[in-house]
């Protein structure tokens, strides 16, 4: 790849990568040094797809592996309660009706589209991870057990009580 | 009623809301100049790997059995793998984070439910599952004042009790 050709791949990726980072880390600085070490890593090596689409598979999956590490080698256990406790507050005020009423009481698609994303941003560390593998990246379980080193039935566990705590947020 | 899961699966792209911070092209061609590509990869001649095995040719197993000072490693090297991999200690990997306290919980909650006997009726699978689970997991409520280590400690003994708990459950 030319440089130019380098700089064009970077443009089509950097966004999508970039989220996928940011959504497991909640932190700009390592969410863009985790994106651009996976395009680095794409482009540094000689790499044969037959398709875009295993080239986004490629991207999306070494990305999250690459976030999982940041977030294990990471020293924030200090900052993590702190942290929750204080989304959970803000989240809280945010999201004060049900999810029964979702739809009815907010007019337009951005409001719910935010609420949702705030609940989801406020869950503990494990429940987040999980739900946005599962539900915004669609792996399933053996990929993500690969990829975190925990067992699927772990997973599904975690997944199902993240999901409560979730719909619980929903409700208030 | 919004099935939030449908709801998020549908509009995962719609997720992808977050920026890079300004300069993030900038940074990223900064590292692209200082990345070796596939083309500019040097052939490198006599690699360290060469010159490590030569080394280790010459090393006669015999005789490095024969002197105490490898005995006496050995043995150094035994006591240092106990100390660091304390077998039996489901937390050993946690360190003093609560997220990763509570995940080798739910690791260890996994294997427990594995062992159950097949002859084993529900009473017992809902015994288990009402000893284990948390509506709201301890770890995300302990009090901001007391310290990594303080809370690190309330969780290993707290989830410790409850997988002893389970697993003589598990025994009977």
């Amino acid at each position: 790849m030319t440089r130019q050709e380098i700089t064009q791949f970077y443009g089509e990726h950097h966004r999508r990568l970039y989220n996928i980072a940011w959504r497991i880390l909640r932190d700009s600085d390592e969410a863009e040094e985790v994106m651009q070490d996976t395009i680095l890593k794409f482009v540094s090596a000689e790499r044969d797809f037959s398709s875009d689409a295993q080239v986004s598979a490629w991207l999306a999956r070494t990305c999250i592996r690459g976030a999982i590490d940041t977030l294990r080698k990471r020293q924030r256990r200090d900052a993590f309660l702190e942290d929750y406790a204080l989304t959970e507050d803000s989240s809280s005020e945010a999201l004060s009706t049900g999810t029964e009423d979702l739809s009815a009481t907010l007019s337009g698609e951005s409001l719910v589209l935010n609420r949702v994303k705030d609940a989801l941003d406020s869950l503990p560390d494990p429940y987040r991870l999980i739900l946005n593998l599962v539900l915004l990246e669609g792996l399933d379980y053996e990929e993500i057990a690969a990829l975190t080193g925990r067992k699927e039935t772990t997973l599904r566990s975690l997944y199902s009580r993240g999901r409560a705590k979730l719909a619980e947020l929903l409700k208030k | 009623m919004i099935d939030f899961e449908t709801y998020i699966r549908a509009h995962a792209a719609d997720f992808d809301t977050q920026e890079p911070a300004p300069g993030h092209e900038e940074r990223f061609l900064a590292r692209l100049d200082v990345t070796p590509l596939p083309a500019a990869a040097p052939v490198s001649g006599g690699s360290p790997r060469t010159r490590l095995s030569s080394f280790f040719r010459r090393l006669r197993p015999a005789d490095l059995l024969r002197h105490p000072a490898t005995w006496a490693c050995a043995l150094a090297a035994c006591l240092a793998v106990l100390l660091i991999l304390r077998p039996g200690d489901p937390f050993r990997r946690a360190g003093n984070d609560p997220a990763a306290i509570y995940l080798a919980y739910m690791d260890q909650v996994a294997e427990i439910y594995g062992q159950l006997p097949p002859e084993a009726g529900s009473d017992r699978d809902l015994t288990l599952q009402e000893m284990t689970e948390e509506t709201d997991p301890l770890f995300t409520q302990l009090p901001d004042e007391l310290s990594p280590r303080q809370r690190a400690r309330i969780l290993k003994e707290y989830y410790g009790e409850l997988l002893a708990g389970a697993r003589k459950l598990n025994n009977y």
